[in-house]
């Protein structure tokens, strides 16, 4: 009894003492607990990837993710586009005000705080923001991607933007450390949209590029109605083999970016055992395991962390 | 024999679904035709009129079998689940997408959630919600006055799909009648009463765990 007591003391003071960190509290109270909350319940891997940075650059990266995290849910919650685009202009707006140098002027929304905190630190360039804006915006109305092009642009417009905006905020310019976000951004992009095949009929969204399954000659119902097939794991190994290539490459430019970048570049890590579990179930995206969390993540993330590697 | 199994049978049709899985594939095999060219005639036989037959069917109706089989039938409900339930103490299931009563949501750290942008009021088809906002003291924009008029409103949830900080919410309860027209024009504080009180149940309806597109 005695000795629970003493546990649950400490670690109610771990958890005083580093907010992050604190599982007993559930109430986010600042904006910045708030932000690391959204980005803990939706992106989990990116959120662990996000808590290895240098402090300063960490606040921006959560805020800079669960901006992301606001306008990815867009596409979800409306059922009309009208609203859509209402969304994606207050979310202009908002970006507008934040990198004035106001705060008056800022919405009282916690990301939007943030943003403007991290814009004060660490001058951000609007464009990136447009970009991710503006890539969410246009596929709003659209139910599928035409070719494996179109889905990797739109991995490019919607991930590598984030990376920009974190390498930016933690204070690397550098075009090697630009040149492997956008390889790693693309990577992550496929990577999410292989994971949300099985989701496609929730979603009403089929990631599979058309391109690839006209060749195949895989049925769109199949893929909705979580049908297995051997063609449908063809489609699968063409996705996902684009999605490594761009992987690999980035890794091998790892040399050349500045060592305080890489951690950035860390996730990387799940996008590479999410691929490898992928091969071992041999491209099957609708078999179970694949939904659950690998034990392996956390130490390896460290490991790859402590190597300055990525 | 086979008045037997024809009363079986019949009891399987009105009767208990206890009985019925077994003896179906029985009645049918023996009662029934057989598929012919992979179709198979479902509709009720043409009851046979031989003299035998006839004699029967009348010596059931006369000899009070119709009401064993009434009996039997009664007898069978007993042990079916009952279709109803006790309505204002037990509730029937509801979806996570249920669009009921609205409420006003605030943030953990208990400051309201309304950045008073009036997208839901321009979102609105019917009408109902009128918005006044003005400057606070802090700089922060807020609503001074956030009206729903509860019987203009249709529950289309656009005004929930319009919110860009999740604020106005359309929460799960259905029970909010009332007696009298002006209960209904409902003001900020009683939605922000509403969001405190079904937070809980709110949140979890929210619920999602990974970024998909």
């Amino acid at each position: 009894m005695n000795i629970q007591r003493k546990a649950i003391k400490l670690f109610q003071e771990i958890a005083v003492k580093y907010p992050l960190f604190n599982c007993f509290r559930f109430a986010s109270k600042t904006t910045a607990e708030y932000c690391a909350d959204s980005v803990k319940k939706f992106d989990y891997e990116n959120f662990v990837c996000s808590l290895l940075l240098r402090n300063s650059a960490r606040s921006c990266a959560l805020a800079v993710r669960s901006f992301n995290i606001e306008i990815a849910q867009i596409a979800e919650q409306v059922s009309q586009e009208a609203i859509g685009l209402m969304r994606f202009k207050f979310w202009e707006d908002t970006i507008e005000k934040c990198l004035t140098h106001d705060y008056r002027l800022v919405p009282k929304h916690p990301v939007a705080q943030e943003l403007f905190k991290a814009n004060n630190k660490q001058k951000l360039t609007k464009r990136y923001f447009k970009n991710l804006i503006n890539s969410r915006k246009n596929s709003l109305g659209i139910t599928s991607f035409k070719t494996l092009e179109e889905l990797e642009k739109y991995a490019e417009h919607s991930v590598s933007n984030i990376y920009y905006l974190i390498l930016e905020s933690s204070g690397i310019k550098n075009v090697h450390a630009d040149h492997a976000a956008s390889h790693l951004g693309k990577a992550q992009g496929i990577v999410q949209q292989i994971r949300s095949i099985p989701h496609a009929r929730r979603l009403n969204f089929l990631s599979i590029p058309l391109e690839i399954l006209v060749k195949n000659k895989v049925v769109q119902e199949d893929v909705l109605r979580a049908k297995k097939s051997e063609q449908l794991t063809e489609c699968t190994f063409q996705i996902a083999s684009r999605a490594h290539q761009h992987l690999l490459k980035a890794r091998s430019l790892a040399n050349s970016v500045p060592k305080e970048g890489r951690s950035v570049l860390l996730p990387a890590v799940p996008v590479f055992m999410y691929l490898d579990r992928l091969q071992k179930v041999n491209y099957d995206v609708f078999d179970p395991g694949l939904q659950n969390r690998s034990w392996k993540l956390l130490p390896s993330l460290w490991l790859t962390n402590f190597r300055n590697k990525y | 024999m086979s008045l037997g199994l024809n009363k079986l049978y019949s009891i399987a049709q009105t009767g208990s679904k206890y009985i019925k899985p077994g003896l179906k594939t029985v009645g049918r095999r023996c009662a029934s035709s057989a598929p012919k060219d992979g179709f198979i005639y479902v509709n009720k036989e043409e009851p046979s009129m031989d003299f035998g037959d006839i004699t029967d069917r009348a010596a059931q109706t006369l000899f009070l079998t119709e009401l064993v089989r009434g009996f039997g039938v009664t007898l069978a409900h007993i042990f079916k689940e009952p279709a109803t339930i006790n309505y204002p103490f037990e509730k029937g299931p509801l979806s996570p997408r249920f669009r009921g009563e609205h409420a006003l949501r605030r943030y953990p750290s208990g400051e309201e959630r309304c950045i008073a942008c009036k997208l839901c009021e321009a979102i609105c088809p019917a009408q109902a919600i009128t918005i006044e906002a003005e400057e606070r003291a802090d700089g922060s924009r807020r609503t001074t006055r956030y009206d729903i008029d509860m019987t203009k409103c249709i529950y289309c949830g656009f005004c929930q799909e319009a919110c860009p900080v999740d604020a106005i919410v359309e929460g799960p309860n259905f029970e909010f009648s009332t007696e009298t027209h002006e209960e209904l024009l409902y003001n900020k504080e009683k939605l922000l009463n509403n969001g405190d009180k079904w937070e809980s149940e709110i949140a979890a309806n929210i619920h999602a765990d990974h970024l998909y597109r």
